[in-house]
């Protein structure tokens, strides 16, 4: 077990559940965006997480496991088709009175904001707990 | 009065130490100067290996801590354990100077 | 006489290249928002192979690194390319390493100062 590449994997998780948590941040406040420079409502997104072969990450990540760390291979975005809500005084209202809504359901949004932190929170603990380990290997042999 | 090393008087000829290796700890098995050399060597070998466990470590190639720790606490042991047989031969060899002929 | 062998030297020279390490990733967090600051790192690999390596290094010669930039660090909308889970795993490990070394050397000298006093009764 090499010191750091334990570490490394760790901090690979914490580094893909932020970013997981940017995105999530990133649809709660586009909820009502109906404007985007694509044109058309905001489209909700999302993370696609893949784990890595070894060799991949830091350079200390000497000896690890393959498929060790985590990484965002990609956003992707939500590919249903987006709210359709009946509003005719919206200044993006169709000529039926119609407003196409960004597909964010907001209750989704935050059961998966609390699902990244506890992730985080996890990956946290785990480099806590390697921490420990190894502070644990230095009182060896110590009286 | 000719003093001979211990493990070379005419009255301990007949004792061999066993085959396998001779345990430092044993009494009555092997000359003292036999074990007194195997504990040497068997302590430089521990101190080498700590040394290249150190090393490894310390240039970063993927030495395990706590592998070290131990080749480090073996080196240790077995130089104590050496310190101790030299002690009690000393001491066996000032007794046996002291005693009135 | 020598009475500190390579082992020895090159720990304490292990010792001081971590140390300039962690004042390096330290002034990363420190700078975690200021805008156009680049991460920076130190590569001391070589030096650290070398000052094991009996003869590769003269005695009692410093070790000099110089912090060059991070390149896999990945540069944010404002130029600042410092990202703190990175650095804060960095500066774990490198603490924990000075840490595994300093008790190491500790042991060493200890162990000579037994061999010292060990026959004296």
């Amino acid at each position: 077990m090499d010191l750091g590449a334990t570490l490394a994997i760790s901090s690979s998780g914490l580094r893909a559940q932020r970013l997981r948590m940017d995105v999530i941040a990133a649809n709660l406040a586009n909820a009502q965006s109906t404007r985007t420079p694509q044109g058309g409502p905001y489209r909700r997104r999302d993370v696609v997480l893949e784990a890595l072969p070894e060799g991949e990450t830091f350079d200390e990540l000497l000896g690890a496991a393959p498929g060790a760390a985590v990484r965002v291979a990609r956003v992707v975005e939500d590919r249903r088709p987006p709210r359709v809500v009946f509003d005719p005084g919206h200044p993006d209202a169709d000529g039926q009175g119609y407003v196409a809504m960004p597909n964010v359901n907001v209750m989704t949004e935050m059961v998966d904001l609390m699902a990244a932190t506890r992730a985080y929170e996890a990956n946290v603990a785990a480099v806590n707990a390697t921490k420990r380990v190894l502070e644990a290997a230095l009182e060896i042999g110590r009286v | 009065m000719d003093i001979k090393i211990v493990g070379q008087a005419p009255e301990l000829a007949g004792v061999r130490p066993p085959e396998a290796q001779p345990q430092p700890g044993s009494t009555g098995q092997g000359s003292f100067a036999q074990v007194l050399e195997d504990s040497l060597l068997e302590v430089n070998r521990m101190q080498q290996k700590a040394d290249a466990a150190i090393t490894a470590l310390a240039r970063g190639e993927g030495a395990s801590l706590h592998e070290t720790m131990i080749a480090m606490e073996q080196a240790d042991v077995s130089f104590r354990l050496m310190m101790q047989v030299r002690n009690k031969i000393v001491e066996a060899y000032q007794e046996i100077m002291r005693m009135q002929v | 006489m020598r009475i500190f062998s390579t082992v020895i030297q090159g720990l304490g020279t292990a010792i001081e290249l971590h140390a300039a390490r962690q004042r390096v990733l330290a002034e990363n967090v420190a700078n975690a928002e200021t805008p156009g600051y680049r991460a920076r790192d130190l590569d001391f690999g070589a030096e650290l192979a070398n000052a094991f390596t009996p003869g590769a290094v003269p005695e009692n010669s410093r070790p000099a690194v110089s912090p060059i930039e991070d390149r896999t660090a990945i540069v944010k909308i404002d130029r600042n390319s410092v990202d703190l889970d990175t650095q804060m795993a960095r500066l774990s490990e490198n603490a924990l390493k000075l840490r595994a070394l300093s008790e190491i050397l500790g042991r060493k000298y200890a162990g000579l100062k037994r061999v010292i006093e060990g026959g004296a009764r």
